[in-house]
């Protein structure tokens, strides 16, 4: 057997100052808010301790009458307004599916913050679901841009 | 704050079976004997603790005479016996962290042995390093990690499946 890993990357710019891009990454409500893959799906913190590097949090999502999917997330370095690290672990049927480890990195710039995405997957079967999880944080990271624009214009 | 991101592979043909070299990954006893033991006059291993069952979390500190201590927390996600051993984990340097990682182990039978690849994608946070320091440093785990499954097939040592 191979080995089932894989990496995406993500570049974004936002008009928010790097603290409170931090906020809406890294607060589990701000994540219900625009960590849904779509807009038929919804995402449900059922468990989160304070952040902290260490610290973990399990969300339930998937469509919203049948929300099957649990990811649970753990915490391992958070610079703050600069540097997080995590992995999220999906399950589904007390299976676990894939984990995936991110790296946020904020930059300031001119008109805000850079936000650079980087994202390892492992998958726990040789079924490849890297364009799955391309296409769910894409259709996120859509949601967090208008998120942060309505933070902004309510600045 | 900087970070750098890198995937690394190293290959190994193991003349031990992939059920022996599955144990000598996750069974915590088997693993002691062989992780924390032999690095070198200069490294001593001061606490080993923790659980590889899926779910489960280890922790190893080792020490170093000149650089200080560095402590490792393997997450255990996956144990697929004999073919498959996923992890996460982060590396502190002092309380500093310095790198978080997923590895994957593949274990695929060749003949009377065993064909491993392991993939290790890093994060290597502000100051931890970088590939060239890290992979010699893991080829020299996994070196160690044949010789004691390759010992103990030689010796008809019976590693429970």
């Amino acid at each position: 057997m191979k080995p089932n890993t894989s990496e995406l990357s993500f570049t974004r710019q936002f008009t928010l100052p790097p603290a409170k891009l931090w906020y809406l990454l890294t607060d589990p409500k701000m994540r219900e808010i625009w960590g849904a893959p779509s807009e038929d799906a919804t995402l449900v913190v059922e468990e989160a301790s304070e952040l902290s590097e260490g610290g973990y949090e399990r969300h339930r999502c998937g469509p919203k009458d049948n929300p099957e999917f649990v990811v649970e997330t753990r915490w391992y370095s958070l610079q703050d307004s600069e540097l997080a690290t995590f992995t999220e672990t999906l399950l589904t049927g007390g299976h676990r599916i894939f984990t995936t480890l991110v790296t946020y990195g904020l930059t300031p710039v001119k008109t805000g913050t850079r936000l650079d995405i980087e994202i390892a997957i492992s998958g726990f079967s040789d079924e490849d679901m890297r364009a799955d999880i391309e296409e769910g944080w894409t259709a996120g990271l859509a949601t967090l841009d208008k998120l942060a624009a309505r933070e902004d214009a309510n600045a | 704050m900087t970070h750098d991101f890198e995937t690394m592979e190293v290959r190994r043909e193991i003349a031990a079976r992939p059920e022996t070299v599955f144990r000598l990954w996750t069974d915590p006893a088997l693993k002691e004997a062989w992780f924390v033991t032999d690095n070198g006059p200069e490294w001593s291993a001061s606490s080993y603790e923790g659980s590889l069952a899926e779910g489960g979390t280890e922790r190893v500190i080792f020490r170093h005479a000149e650089k200080g201590s560095f402590t490792i927390t393997p997450h255990m996600l996956i144990a697929e016996a004999p073919r498959r051993v996923i992890y996460v984990y982060r590396m502190d340097h002092g309380p500093r962290p310095i790198t978080a990682s997923v590895v994957t182990i593949a274990l695929t039978p060749r003949g009377t042995g065993t064909a491993l690849v392991l993939t290790e994608q890093i994060t290597f946070l502000d100051g931890g390093g970088s590939l060239e320091t890290r992979l010699p440093g893991t080829e020299y785990v996994v070196g160690k990690m044949a010789r004691a499954a390759e010992a103990a097939e030689r010796s008809h040592i019976h590693v429970p499946t």
